[in-house]
């Protein structure tokens, strides 16, 4: 069951992302990449990463692919332009393509590479009873409570960085009216 | 985490609660006219109690949070120089931005945050620890070089460094996620356990070796040396003045403080390897770092470029990787820090009295003897100490770098160094001519406020009198440079 579960999603997966880049209008590429993240997300279900596929679903799903859909909507981009320009790339696009093929082929066929093994026993991944939002939860909020921290405090500075630079006092520029809200 | 952690983390702790302190402040007292002026205190007094904290709370050979981080002399060294520097620099910044009425609570905020990535940086002993800092710092920076918003060169400056930044530092994780990969760990000492293993039994080692580079090359980009160097004269010729002067001392310094330490602890068997990459960068940054600057008309630039070659003879120190190299090279970047902090409060103090400009052109600083000879003669004793004129402190950072070099036998390396420095007193040379002997082309307005003639005192003493305190100075030097614990 799983397993035809699998290839139903994979097949889904393959074909939605051909649609990405074969589709004629750029918004439906958009929709075709939020279904191949979501089929992916349930790829990562299957294989008991059910952290990875949330963070999928909310990070990819819920943060980027919203942004692409609201840029592609605001840019009103030609899209026949577009498709001239695509064959001019097509070339250079597929010999990228097949060099990457044969590096991946290389990799896994020569694949002597002495990768250290994790210990599986440290984690304990393979009795159920943690599941791995529980694990990492339990690393990241005690030995690595710092790099946490840090990681937030890098955020807020980018955060406080993006509005200084773009909140400028000019003429055109529409504010709101904190007062005038409430009172509404 | 323990209370023991928190204890030992104490100076981030208040520099972060400053930090978000001074942002709060700033939204709630927005109609102040005298808000700024406060905040540069409260920004003052967190520095100050950040500083004692971590002499006097810091416990020294200490490890906290699981090994995250290590606080030892070496680090308190660097931490301390990085404090100092960050307080000069506040102050002139305070002057500098009110004058362009740009001065907003975000400016301390930034500056305090990046203190904390840089602390973070000196003290890490892990790769993670590492990565956070010097990012955290990074961040700060980009939006700090583009911090006049609306002068177009500023921006210009903020989106260059920011695209090498975000590259540097892609690099840089990448090299250090092939070292985890072929480690399996992220702590520096466990990592060269694992190296050393790996070298005894023979496998790995080019996929390390490449590794390294990487990370090598991610470090190279944040210190600006030659071939890594190309954002580095329109980033601080584009930043505000102020901030310039952050850029060429105290992240060099947080990054200079970590490379040592990294290639001394976890790559300390790579020695042959690192040997010959810092050899040849130090060499080419030397030479264009100096011919470069040579021809250059706007002070910032020619800094940029001096800060290039300083960088190339700060890594001749780190190269030779005896116990004297790492003295030298603590003992030359305080006194550069020093220097420079100096120059750029010179710098700061002069403007055009026709359009109120900030001066940058050499040319336009002809006559400034007649005007103020205190300032001129500042200027020239600070830049025959970079330039390393004998009695001043810039000739024995030099001096002891050399020696360094010489004891390790690296003769050629040595003569490149001084003929090199020669070349770079020539520019040094030239703007002291034009201050001393041109003819006035314009009319400077010198501003000079009670504390930057305070500051600028101090840099003097300090440039002309470290002779006399030379040998306490290396004294404690000597009892810091221990990496190794």
């Amino acid at each position: 069951m799983t397993i035809f579960l699998f290839f139903i999603i994979s097949i889904i997966i393959i074909t939605s992302s051909l649609l990405v880049i074969l589709s004629k209008n750029p918004i439906h590429s958009v929709l075709f990449l939020i279904l191949v993240f979501f089929n992916t997300s349930i790829l990562f279900l299957f294989s008991n990463a059910e952290f990875l596929a949330m963070i999928l679903l909310i990070v990819y799903i819920g943060a980027v692919a919203v942004l692409f859909l609201f840029v592609v909507m605001m840019l009103d981009i030609n899209i026949t332009k577009l498709r001239q320009t695509f064959l001019n790339y097509l070339p250079t696009g597929l010999f990228i393509g097949f060099i990457i093929l044969i590096e991946l082929i290389y990799v896994v066929s020569q694949s002597n590479l002495n990768f250290v093994k994790t210990n599986s026993s440290d984690i304990n991944i393979s009795n159920q009873i943690l599941e791995n939002t529980k694990i990492i939860g339990n690393i990241l909020y005690t030995d690595y409570f710092l790099l946490f921290q840090l990681s937030g405090i890098i955020l807020l500075v980018a955060m406080i960085g993006a509005i200084y630079l773009t909140l400028r006092k000019s003429k055109g520029t529409k504010k709101q009216n904190i007062y005038k809200q409430i009172l509404k | 985490m323990l209370l023991s952690d928190i204890k030992l983390f104490s100076p981030e702790i208040i520099l972060i609660l400053g930090a978000i302190f001074i942002l709060l402040y700033g939204i709630f007292f927005k109609k102040d006219k005298n808000s700024n002026k406060k905040i540069l205190y409260i920004s003052l007094i967190s520095l100050i109690a950040s500083f004692y904290c971590s002499i006097y709370v810091v416990d020294i050979e200490t490890n906290s949070f699981n090994n995250l981080l290590n606080n030892n002399l070496y680090t308190l060294f660097f931490k301390i120089l990085v404090f100092f520097g960050t307080i000069v620099i506040i102050y002139i910044s305070y002057d500098y931005l009110k004058d362009l009425s740009i001065i907003t609570p975000e400016f301390f905020f930034l500056i305090l945050l990046s203190l904390v990535g840089i602390l973070v940086l000196i003290s890490s002993r892990n790769i993670i620890s590492m990565y956070l800092g010097l990012e955290l710092q990074s961040v700060c920076l980009y939006i700090l070089a583009s911090y006049r918003k609306y002068d177009i060169k500023s921006s210009e400056a903020g989106v260059k460094y920011f695209i090498i930044g975000a590259l540097s530092s892609g690099i840089l994780l990448y090299g250090l996620s092939i070292i985890y990969a072929f480690t399996n760990s992220t702590d520096f000492y466990e990592i060269s356990k694992s190296i050393n293993l790996s070298l005894q039994s023979n496998e790995n080692f080019l996929i390390i070796n490449i590794g390294f580079i990487l990370i090598l090359c991610g470090l190279f980009f944040k210190i600006a040396v030659v071939p890594f160097h190309m954002w580095a004269p329109d980033v601080y010729e584009g930043s505000p003045t102020s901030i310039t002067a952050f850029f060429t001392t105290i992240p060099k310094i947080g990054v200079i403080a970590f490379l040592m330490k990294f290639l001394n602890t976890t790559f300390e068997s790579y020695s042959d390897a690192w040997f010959q990459i810092l050899y040849l960068v130090s060499v080419i940054s030397m030479i264009l770092g100096s011919i470069a600057a040579v021809n250059q008309s706007n002070i910032k630039r020619l800094l940029a470029y001096s800060s290039i070659s300083h960088m190339g003879f700060i890594l001749i120190g780190i190269l030779t990787a005896n116990h004297i190299g790492i003295k030298s090279v603590q003992l030359y970047i305080s006194i550069y820090m020093v220097n420079v902090l100096g120059i750029f409060t010179c710098i700061l103090c002069l403007k055009n009295k026709i359009n109120g400009y900030y001066l940058e052109d050499i040319k336009n600083f002809s006559g400034l003897l007649k005007k103020n000879p205190f300032l001129s003669f500042s200027f020239a004793i600070l830049l025959f100490s970079l330039a390393g004129i004998p009695p001043l402190s810039g000739f024995f950072g030099k001096l002891y770098i050399l020696i360094s070099a010489i004891e390790s036998k690296l003769y050629v390396l040595s003569v490149i160094a001084v003929l090199t420095s020669i070349i770079s007193a020539f520019y040094y040379l030239r703007i002291i001519k034009v201050i001393f002997f041109d003819e006035p082309i314009n009319d400077i307005y010198i501003n000079i406020t009670a504390i930057s003639r305070l500051i600028i005192f101090i840099t003097l003493i300090i440039s002309i009198f470290l002779i006399i305190f030379l040998s306490d100075f290396l004294e404690i030097i000597n009892t810091t440079a221990l990496i190794n614990n």
